[in-house]
């Protein structure tokens, strides 16, 4: 890659773009995912308190 | 396929697969860029602008691509009732417009300095290119808004099957009307039309997001499957109070 090399902005900012828009949907997913998980963890956590106390009632 | 209608068994396949597509796409993407940036001479036309050509590519392929799939997974959910063929649909739409977006960028990005212009309306590779990143805008908005699961993938089933029409116009555009967009060099009829040392970095390039689409896919897919079970846990809940 020759960086003196005339539009070569164009080139850079052409990567750039592409970089920072994959790695922003990378990110999205993987942090939606996680949350998915997240709360239905702790939804069957409260679930099973539920089921204890009535249980105990 | 009747296997993957199972939806643990579909989480249980997603999660075992995810890693590996992972570290290929990383793979992929770290030796198609040596090969891109640093391999593959500059074009004796285009000098070192021809690389835009290995982000461009790759991304106007997995947009086609991404949207086939979708109506693919929809015709499949209609035709076998298969319940998580839409989910499937869904969970590529997201990538779709991703890749969609990336085309159009970075086909402008290399219209610049090459025609002259950032865009031209009267190209018609262009402008249906446009229109398909409008029907993902338009699909996922479908999801978005309508809130009932069933009637949401039904109105979305049509907007992925009538708009699949656009796809092959897509494609063809360049041959049936003669417009600024140049034809195909690598998916003709008699072979690729470039040197091999550019075909190669652009061949790795499109495996690359290849492998990121389908791991996008599957955690995507994970993802809808847990939010449709969140969604009957605190409807179950909700009814028991």
């Amino acid at each position: 890659l020759d960086l003196s090399a005339p539009h070569i902005g164009f080139v850079i900012a052409s990567y750039v773009v592409s970089g920072a828009a994959i790695a922003s949907l990378v990110f999205v997913t993987l942090a939606k995912l996680r949350a998915q998980e997240r709360k239905l963890a702790d939804l069957a956590r409260l679930r099973k308190q539920q089921d204890l106390v009535n249980d105990e009632q | 396929m009747q296997q993957l209608a199972n939806p643990n068994r579909l989480i249980a396949i997603a999660d075992r697969w995810r890693p590996w597509l992972w570290a290929l796409a990383g793979l992929l993407f770290g030796s198609g860029l040596i090969l891109a940036l640093i391999q593959s001479p500059p074009d004796y036309q285009q000098g070192e602008t021809v690389r835009i050509m290995f982000v461009h590519v790759p991304a106007a392929w997995m947009a086609l691509a991404a949207y086939t799939f979708m109506a693919l997974a929809h015709g499949t959910a209609i035709v076998f009732r298969h319940p998580v063929a839409d989910l499937a649909a869904k969970a590529a739409a997201p990538a779709g417009l991703c890749f969609t977006f990336l085309a159009l960028i970075t086909g402008s990005l290399w219209g610049k300095p090459m025609w002259g212009t950032w865009w031209q309306w009267g190209d018609a590779r262009l402008t249906s290119m446009f229109i398909l990143l409008l029907l993902y805008a338009g699909y996922l908005a479908v999801w978005q808004t309508i809130e009932e699961p069933r009637r949401a993938a039904r109105i979305a089933a049509i907007v992925a099957l009538v708009g699949f029409i656009n796809v092959p116009i897509i494609k063809f555009s360049v041959d049936w009307w003669s417009t600024l967009h140049q034809p195909a060099s690598v998916l003709r009829m008699d072979g690729p039309a470039i040197h091999v040392s550019l075909l190669v970095p652009l061949l790795v390039m499109g495996a690359a997001y290849g492998a990121l689409f389908a791991a996008l896919v599957l955690a995507n897919i994970k993802s809808e499957i847990l939010a449709r079970r969140i969604r009957q846990i605190q409807i179950s809940a909700a009814s028991r109070v």
